[in-house]
């Protein structure tokens, strides 16, 4: 193949990539970042400016007395989930292998073509709940704001955001005689999801 | 599985083979002249902030250089970075202390290119509640795209 062909075909697919990431956004803008999240609230993060043309690999993290972030998986690969932007000139791609319990990890790129760049506010469902929490007949789970001092299951585990931010919380389960409890302790607040009566 | 679930599949999974650094076949598609500009997000939102700059980089194609840039201690503390940077370089974050970050430049193009570094630093410890963290920084391959009317065209080579 000629190499001016070969450029065209690869620009071609990178259009084709745009188009598609493009159209996927669209469906994600009409969603919530707490649909299908229980115990959940939203976290509006930092705006950041982009240039045209720019792309760039993000980490966004829940915190405070909601550190879970949910990866709900509208498909199988869990791509595009519990998160919303606010502008259309961008594709926001969810990298769902880099994820952990607090962490949304995404490639954002600003396909748009205006002086002086584009900016974009990422907002992330964010749970009390683990995703990993207790499954309850009905979802009928609740939460108590201490300890509910059951027996406890394996060690409590501590969870940091990664480098030296004082971000760090810690799990622990309890098995309660009407099921498990998961517990978190996170900046002096103690909580406990369990299944309600 | 849905058309829904198809189209997430499809854009993931192209995105990732189309932004994959390693993938030569972009290499001729990178616009080698256009600059990502310096926006000023390593001073986002951050409380009395003041940035703090590395010197140019110039890269060869194919070469990776690392980059360590340090908050003074007047204000000992490093948030956010940005860049100034050509359309191929790919920027990312390699390791982060309290206060400095390191950073590693390569170069994807077949011509060379420059980065500089700007890292946003605080009196205030960084806190990643509601600001997250940027880990890279790349140009979409833009040859022959036009994007130079928008945003007048300037090489710093």
């Amino acid at each position: 193949m000629k190499p001016t062909i070969r450029r065209w075909t690869t620009t071609g697919l990178a259009l084709l990539v745009g188009a598609v990431a493009f159209i996927n956004n669209l469906e994600k803008l009409s969603a919530a970042p707490c649909d299908g999240v229980p115990l959940c609230e939203t976290q509006v993060m930092t705006p950041v400016h982009y240039w045209s043309w720019q792309t760039s690999g993000w980490a966004y993290y829940c915190s405070g007395d909601h550190p879970y972030y949910w990866n709900n998986g509208q498909s199988t690969l869990g791509f595009g989930n519990n998160f919303t932007w606010d502008n259309s000139c961008f594709s926001v791609t969810e990298n769902p292998f880099a994820e952990d319990a607090s962490k949304m990890d995404a490639t954002i790129t600003n396909w748009c073509i205006h002086r002086g760049g584009e900016d974009i506010t990422v907002t992330l469902g964010c749970s009390q709940q683990p995703q990993a929490g207790p499954s309850c007949p009905n979802n009928n789970t609740q939460v108590v704001f201490h300890d509910v001092k059951c027996p406890m299951q394996g060690s409590p585990q501590n969870h940091c955001a990664p480098g030296t931010f004082p971000v760090c919380y810690e799990t622990w389960t309890e098995q309660c005689s009407d099921g498990p409890a998961y517990c978190t302790a996170d900046q002096g607040a103690v909580w406990c999801v369990i299944c309600g009566q | 599985m849905s058309p829904k679930c198809m189209t997430s599949i499809m854009a993931g999974a192209l995105c990732a083979v189309v932004f994959a650094p390693s993938v030569s076949a972009e290499r001729p598609l990178y616009d080698t002249k256009r600059v990502l500009e310096h926006l000023g997000n390593e001073c986002g939102q951050v409380p009395a902030c003041q940035s703090v700059q590395s010197l140019p980089v110039l890269l060869n194609p194919d070469q990776v250089k690392v980059i360590a840039v340090d908050c003074p201690s007047s204000n000992p503390f490093v948030w956010h970075w940005d860049t100034r940077q050509h359309e191929h370089i790919h920027v990312k974050v390699v390791g982060r202390t309290r206060g400095a970050l390191t950073l590693s430049a390569s170069n994807l193009g077949d011509a060379s290119g420059s980065a500089q570094i700007f890292i946003g630093c605080s009196r205030e410890p960084f806190t990643v509640a509601g600001t997250g963290l940027m880990t890279s920084r790349l140009g979409v391959p833009s040859k022959g795209r036009k994007l130079e009317k928008e945003h007048g065209h300037r090489s710093e080579r």
